[in-house]
């Protein structure tokens, strides 16, 4: 079996090893390239070490080129589906290996300090404790939503793309990536760091470069 | 433009490029990181009966959720009279306090119902 | 009989903010005990590198490109009810996204009638 890391539509040097040391091959139909390692036997544990080996395979080849990242855990049974899969999609991996080429994703957390018991207690208003707690979190939703609103707007003059990551919709805080050019990297950066000191009670974390994890597929993901 | 080589490798497992890496803002997500990775399910009486109530409170506040939201829609767009609006928030401060003593009761805090479903992401 | 209502309310409330404050004097102790004879900076290189396994796994088994072979994954043993759980919550932020209800949305006023 294969258990596959990524997609390219050029050729790579393959030197990092893949999961439990199995040398890396690149199998190839209709001008794309899937990066395998060839296993017996394998079941895998998403655990830290597993899943850094496979980003460390991907990280590899980001380094040399456009590079579409796999899921981790992808096995495939034979070659030959591999050499289908290949066939099958090939246009829809040209098209994103294009929309990704040149760029990294950039992880973008942002914090909102909880004010939560503070805007909990009611005032002491005329219409009762009810109305002051969903004021209360109406307030907050809209605080949420015009922090999200300006750091979109700080940060996408910088980045061709960016996408919300799923489950951001409550909680205190936002997460998203940001697909930005290799030499805008530190602009990027740069730019998301000034935000805490423009937001009051925000705190802006950047991690990254990503491979385009969140941008991979050619739907526009959740 | 040009693609100029990195400079030196990057520490094998640090990707923050900046800001503070606060526990205090992402603790609840570094707490929930010991159930992906690679937790079995333990199978024993207890732990069903916690997983049964963690499922079960999951959903009552999966939907009070949702239920908040939309009362939040409905008072932004002016459709509720100030009674409905005072009954509503009680009804939703009763349902949060509720919520709290049956997390007391089974042990569980906030963070358990955010139930992590490894590849298929969070829940709420 | 409203008065005895919002006793009981305040009541629960007091219990709820002696809850919060227990978590939040717990997790300033964990803090605390970690924080205890480290170096400043070894810490943070710490938390630096739990962030990073966040992000990583969020996009390593959230993100990529899906083929749909086989997916050997340990914490595979999951209930079909919560595959069903995921679904409900996408298929609902969805729905919200498409009526202009995100939480993120600017300018979040409700067009048209409400009911």
């Amino acid at each position: 079996m294969f258990c596959l890391y990524a997609i390219t539509d050029w050729k790579p040097r393959l030197d990092t090893p893949g999961h439990g040391e199995a040398p890396l091959q690149a199998i190839r139909a209709s001008g794309i390239a899937a990066v395998a390692s060839e296993h017996e036997d394998l079941s895998l544990v998403a655990d830290e070490d597993a899943l850094w080996a496979h980003e460390r395979v991907v990280e590899a080849l980001m380094d040399q080129g456009a590079v579409l990242p796999i899921r981790f855990g992808t096995l495939l049974e034979s070659e030959d589906e591999v050499r289908l899969l290949l066939a099958n999609r090939a246009a829809e991996f040209r098209r994103a290996l294009d929309r990704i080429r040149g760029a990294v994703e950039v992880g973008v957390r942002v914090a909102l300090r909880g004010d939560e018991d503070a805007r909990a207690m009611p005032d002491a208003s005329a219409s009762g404790p009810g109305t002051a707690y969903l004021l209360g979190q109406l307030e907050r939703t809209q605080h949420r939503g015009s922090v999200a609103a300006h750091v979109v707007d700080a940060l996408t003059p910088l980045a061709r793309e960016h996408v919300s990551r799923a489950g951001a919709s409550t909680g205190s805080s936002l997460r998203s990536a940001y697909l930005v050019e290799r030499d805008r990297l530190d602009d990027f950066v740069s730019r998301a760091s000034e935000l805490e000191d423009e937001l009051t009670g925000v705190r802006v974390a950047c991690t990254g470069p990503w491979p385009a994890y969140s941008f991979a597929n050619a739907e526009a993901p959740r | 433009m040009t693609s100029a080589p990195r400079p030196t490798a990057p520490p094998a497992r640090d990707r923050l490029l900046s800001g503070d890496a606060d526990l205090d803002l992402f603790g609840d997500e570094l707490d929930r990181l010991g159930g992906i990775l690679g937790r079995r399910v333990n199978a024993d009486r207890e732990s069903l009966e916690k997983g049964l109530a963690q499922l079960v409170l999951t959903l009552v506040e999966l939907l009070r959720q949702l239920m908040e939201r939309q009362a939040l829609r409905r008072i932004e767009g002016g459709s509720l009279s100030e009674d409905e609006v005072e009954r509503l928030g009680e009804t939703f401060m009763l349902l949060k306090e509720r919520m709290d003593e049956l997390k007391d009761a089974f042990e569980l805090e906030d963070r358990d119902l955010n139930l992590d479903l490894g590849p298929l992401g969070k829940l709420l | 009989m409203r008065e005895a209502q919002r006793d009981a309310i305040q009541a629960r409330r007091e219990a709820a903010a002696r809850r919060r404050e227990r978590q939040r004097a717990h997790a300033s102790a964990r803090r605390e005990t970690a924080q205890a004879g480290r170096d400043a900076r070894v810490e943070r290189a710490r938390m630096a590198r739990e962030v990073s396994l966040v992000d990583l796994v969020d996009r390593l088994l959230d993100g990529g490109v899906v083929i749909h072979g086989d997916i050997t994954l340990a914490v595979a043993d999951v209930d079909l009810l919560y595959v069903g759980l995921r679904a409900l919550v996408s298929s609902v932020e969805a729905m919200e996204r498409e009526m202009g209800f995100s939480p993120t949305a600017r300018g979040s006023a409700l067009e048209g009638s409400p009911r």
